[in-house]
This record gives structure tokens, sequence and C-alpha cells, in this order.
């Protein structure tokens, strides 16, 4: 791109603090949870604490992070046909950004566009080394890519809806609840 | 003439009134929170500007590069001249693959090009997803604010609509009602052929539309149907990805006091051989309709830059009393004043230029610091004036430039203030005289004490 016009580089930000618990603090704030854990199964056995399964399936998306932690849950997996009816999706995040508790999700064969949104609760897991400050952190690895994928988003909490006389009403067409996890370790 | 009775009508309705004062007020109150708690605010808006300005000068090679990228992902990419020509490219797209009823994300876009008008006269059935938007649908509406389509109902109005398009028990909790709708539209969703959606931003470096909310329905209109079509203003461009980073973080908390909207979705192309779901056709329409012409408009061109916050219509002191219905155009506020003059079919949309009071509010709080109200003012100037103002402003400019009759004048004016009411009578001074109250003038000018308390003057 021709640059006749500087556009400008990244804005820092103030006193970025401890990642984990900036993070935690903001999802906390969107009505978000968050919890962090040093392997697979301590995060599974939180999760299922946090979440008890009610017999319904659970879509567990093709993506290491999601497996690893699947692996220790007593639960049935459903592929994303059973998107609609099953109760968790467990997505794996590429990044998390501490800033406004934000998770990152490419969509693509192993994580389909739809997984994040129909089930009534989302469970993103990421990396703890993957947290950025910013959501501009985020997209720059982003566009280091090669190629992006057809589909990514940015989740900033369970859906909302204010549309009436501005009353915060959760969820509204997405997941009731948002639930972050932090995995120092597979 | 109509548009001045709708403000006047609007101005009067004290429900209305009562409604925007709150809804503004809280809306004003949690972008101050997000201000204070932003120590690089200032440099974020610096950033935004830049940003923004750049796509001034390089709209054609980005709107090149947008749709380089996103043909090489098979998407198919069409330009519209104006709004019927993206109405018709739509509908052709729609009627070719049989599409009747479909799913819709807000879009102010398609409110602008009245697409959906346009649908429905050609028998069509679009469904509005977003849940101001559909009870703006119910009641045979159209948005008030571009970020709070439906802020001029209050809740029992969203209850009458809501309960008696569904056959229920009437309430009027705003959650028994949102699940309702919600329940209502999953198995539209999940069943439509197509989804339209419009774009918050398109990132030329990657070909990449990007689309905010908070509900969730925009990522479930663009990922479940088989055909998505976005119609995207070409004022959306931006250069790189990276640029989404201040102009996000700028966008939500200035128009909810939000610090990033729920989703952020981008979507750069449609199911390639490898994704695992997705439309298998994505269509994306570049709409001009009056941008162009705004662009090469030296004085309104800023007002392209506009990034929709919303914060410009909060803070103004006509806009907050009025809503947008009485401006009768898509885009309301100082910034849709300045859009109207070049997007608007009705050649009365120039008088916008002169609902505003021109305090500048709205170009303190632009993110992207847009002169809004020099623009306007600018605008102004260069509009016909009608020769009762022309006069008045010759006489007054000849009065002010000389000292002597300056002095005169203030004295007259205190003899002539008891007889003030008989300015009513006269017609061009009638406009001005009946909604205004000519002030007390005090009893002595300020020169006149600074006189007396041992002031010199200076001539
Ligand atoms: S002109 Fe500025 S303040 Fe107004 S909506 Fe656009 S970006 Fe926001």
């Amino acid at each position: 791109m021709s640059s006749d016009v500087r556009l400008p580089g990244p804005v820092p930000v103030a006193g970025a603090g401890d990642l984990p618990e900036v993070f935690t603090a903001a999802l906390a704030s969107v009505s978000g949870e968050a919890f962090r854990a040093a392997g697979a199964a301590e995060a599974a056995q939180r999760l299922l604490e946090a979440v008890p399964p009610d017999g319904r399936p659970w879509f567990v998306a093709e993506r290491e992070l999601a497996q690893a932690l699947g692996q220790h849950l007593p639960v049935t997996w459903t592929d994303r046909t059973g998107l609609a009816e099953c109760q968790v999706s467990l997505t794996a995040a590429e990044w998390a950004i501490a800033d406004t508790g934000t998770v990152g999700l490419l969509l693509d064969a192993r994580q389909p566009r739809a997984c994040y949104l129909l089930p009534e609760v989302h469970v993103a897991v990421c990396r703890t080394n993957a947290l950025l400050p910013t959501l501009s952190d985020a997209l720059l690895r982003l566009g280091e890519r090669d190629q992006l994928p057809t589909a990514c988003v940015f989740v900033t909490g369970p859906s909302r809806t204010a549309d009436i006389e501005k009353t915060i009403v959760i969820p509204a067409h997405g997941p009731k609840r948002l639930i972050a996890v932090l995995l120092d370790e597979i | 003439m109509s548009r001045r009775q709708d403000f006047a009508r609007s101005l009067a309705d004290l429900d209305l009134r009562r409604k925007m004062a709150v809804s503004m007020a809280q809306a004003l109150g949690h972008r101050a929170a997000r201000v204070a708690e932003t120590p690089e605010w200032e440099a974020l808006r610096d950033a935004a500007q830049a940003i923004r300005a750049y796509g001034l000068t390089h709209l054609d090679e980005m709107l090149a590069q947008f749709r380089h990228q996103l043909e090489a992902r098979g998407a198919r990419v069409h330009w519209a001249a104006d709004a019927e020509a993206a109405n018709r490219l739509i509908l052709d797209v729609l009627r070719a693959r049989g599409v009747t009823r479909f799913v819709k994300g807000k879009s102010m876009a398609t409110e602008e090009t009245r697409l959906n008008e346009a649908l429905i006269a050609a028998g069509l059935d679009p469904v509005e997803t977003d849940l101001g938007e559909y009870l703006v649908q119910l009641c045979g509406d159209r948005p008030a604010h571009p970020t709070a389509p439906a802020v001029h109902l209050s809740r029992q109005d969203c209850g009458r609509l809501i309960c008696q398009h569904l056959g229920a028990p009437y309430t009027d909790d705003p959650t028994t009602l949102s699940l309702m709708v919600r329940e209502d539209l999953r198995s539209e969703f999940l069943r439509s052929p197509a989804g339209i959606t419009g774009a918050n931003f398109a990132v030329a470096e990657t070909g990449t539309v990007v689309i905010v909310d908070n509900e969730g329905n925009q990522g479930l209109v663009s990922a479940l149907p088989d055909l998505h079509i976005a119609l995207v203003g070409i004022d959306k461009l931006i250069p790189r990805l990276q640029d989404l980073g201040p102009l996000l973080r700028l966008l939500a908390r200035n128009a909810t006091g939000q610090t990033l909207t729920c989703y952020t979705t981008l979507i750069s192309g449609p199911r390639q051989a490898e994704d695992a779901d997705g439309p298998r056709e994505l269509h994306v329409i570049l709409l001009d309709n009056g941008r162009r012409a705004m662009l090469a408009d030296p004085t309104a061109r800023q007002a392209m830059t506009c990034i929709r916050c919303g914060v410009c219509c909060n803070i103004c002191p006509i806009y907050s009393k009025v809503g947008g219905h009485p401006y009768g155009f898509t885009y309301p506020g100082a910034v849709g004043s300045i859009w109207a003059a070049f997007l608007s079919a009705d050649p009365g949309a120039e008088e916008l230029a002169h609902i505003c009071s021109l305090c500048g509010a709205c170009s303190e709080v632009c993110p992207v610091r847009n002169e809004l109200s020099h623009t306007l003012a600018a605008m102004r100037r260069r509009r016909h004036r009608p020769w009762a103002e022309r006069l008045g402003m010759g006489a007054l400019a000849a009065v002010l430039a000389r000292p002597s009759l300056y002095r005169l004048g203030t004295r007259l004016l205190r003899w002539a203030h008891p007889f003030r009411r008989l300015g009513a009578a006269v017609p061009p001074i009638r406009g001005w005289t009946l909604g205004r109250e000519l002030p007390h003038p005090p009893s002595r000018s300020f020169q006149e004490s600074h006189r007396r308390w041992g002031g010199h003057r200076r001539e």
C-alpha cells in the first residue's frame, strides 16, 4: 500500500498489569466467567463443577486444546449437526485479550462458524501464554498469517441485548454463559 | 415546511422527551466512565483520525485491493451506484436462488436503500433479527438511532408489540420479552436459505467484512444460511487489519460504553473446500449512493470518516430532545445532516444544515475528530439565503461595526423590550421570535458599568 499519508502504529496501552488477572476481571465485568488451570485434567474437573452435565451431548471442536479437555469429561460428544441441541460447545481460542476479556477464535474445518453461537454455554479453552494485552496485538498476529481463515470471531462475554429501555438481558441470540479456561499446560 | 413541523411536533411530545432524556444521559454516562478509565484515549483518537483520513485519499486503491482479495477466495463483489441499483442486485441474487423468506442482521445501509420495502414490494419476506430492528419492523416504523433503533419505544410499547405478534399474554418485562423473541427467531435462523447483513468495516488488505454486534444474530445470519449478502457503503473501507484495533475500541466505548462489542465477526470469503460450514455463496455489494459526491466536496468530505458510533447524536442538544425521526433521514444528528445533503433524494434535506445550534459539542467527542459544526456552518454559508435573513444580517453587521450605532442600539433595545411581542406580528421576524424569548436587557450595559468603575474607553 502506498504511504504518502502515514498510517499510525499500534497505540500502546498504559499499564498492562498481570495479564491473567486483568483478563479474568475484564471478562467478569461483562458477565463472563474465567478460571486458570495447570493442566487439562484439572481444567475438566473445574469445568464439571461450573457446568454440571444435564444429559444433553456436548460439542467438542476438533482442536488439540478442546479435545484435551474433552477427554476428561463424562459426556457424550456430538458433531456439528447436533449443535442446536447440545448443552455446551467446547472450543479452542487462538488468543485471549486481557484488556477487554475477549477470546479470539478461528473458524474453519475443525471449528465450524456456528459452533460458538448455538449452544447454551460456550467454553473457550486458551493457552495461558496466548494471552495478549489488547485487540490490536491479536489483530497483528492474525495479519501475519499467510491467509486468513474465511471466518474468525472475537467474543467478549455472553450474548446480550439492551434494546428495551436499555435494560441488559442475557442471553440474546447466542449463548447464556461464556466460560474461558486458561490452560498453563495441556 | 413539513420538516420544521416534524421537529416542532417531536419537541412538544413530552413522553418522547422523557424517554430520550433517560437513555441519552445513560449512554453518555457509560461513555464517560470508559473515557475516564482509558488513559490512551486521545492517542486512540489520533490513530483513528489518521486511519480514516488515509481512506479519503486512497479510496480507489483500497476498493480494488478489497475486491481482489475477496474474489480470490471465491466471493462475488458488485458495485452499486445508487440505492435502486443495490436493491435490484440483491433482489436478482435472491430471486435466482428462489429465496422468499430470509433473515437479516441490523444494517443502516439497507435502511438507507430502503431494501425491505423494495423486497416486500417484490413479494419477498425479510425477517429482522436484531431485537431493536425486530421491534421497529413490528410497528412498521424506522430506526430512531444508529445504534439503538428502538430508543423511542417504552417497555410497554415493546410489550404490546411483541405479545400481540406472538399471540402471548401481555408482559412488559424486558427479560421475558427478549427470550420470547429469541425463541421465535431460532427456528428462522436454522431454516433460512439466505442472510443479509451490512458491515461496520471492510478491510482492504485482507478482503475482510467486519460486523460487530451484541446479540449474536449477525454471526448466525452470516454463518447458517447457504447464501450471505453483505451491503457495504464504500465509506467503510479501512487499509489494514490492525487498524481495526483503535477503531473497534473507540466504537464500542463511544456507542454503548462497552469495552468491546460482544461479537466481532471477520468474514473473508465463502465456505472453502476445507471449511466445515458457512455459506457457499458470498456476495458483497459496494454502495456509492452519493458517497463519491461527498468525497469530492472539500467542505464535506471529512464527514466520510464517520464510524457511526452515534455519540454526536447522544450529546447533541437538539437530537437528544427530539430523537432521529424528525430528521427524516437514515442517519440523524449532526453527521447525518451533512450526509443527507449528498445521499438524500429529498431536495429539502439541505435544510438540515440549519437545524444545528453550532454549539460544537459533537466535534469535541467525535472519535475521529470530525469538525461537524464547522462543516455545517460552511455548508450554510454557501446556500442561498432568504432576503429577510440577508437584510437582517447586513443591518446587524453595519451596527456592530460602528460603536456609536451599537451604543444607540443597546439603549433602543431597552426601551423597545416591553413591545417585543409586536415582533410576532411581522412575518419575517415571526419565524425567529415564535419559539424564542428576548431576554430582558440589563439596566446598564457592560460598557456603561465599565466606565462607571473607572475603566477607560478605547475607540
Ligand atoms: S461523526 Fe463522529 S461522533 Fe458522530 S457518529 Fe460519526 S464517528 Fe461518531
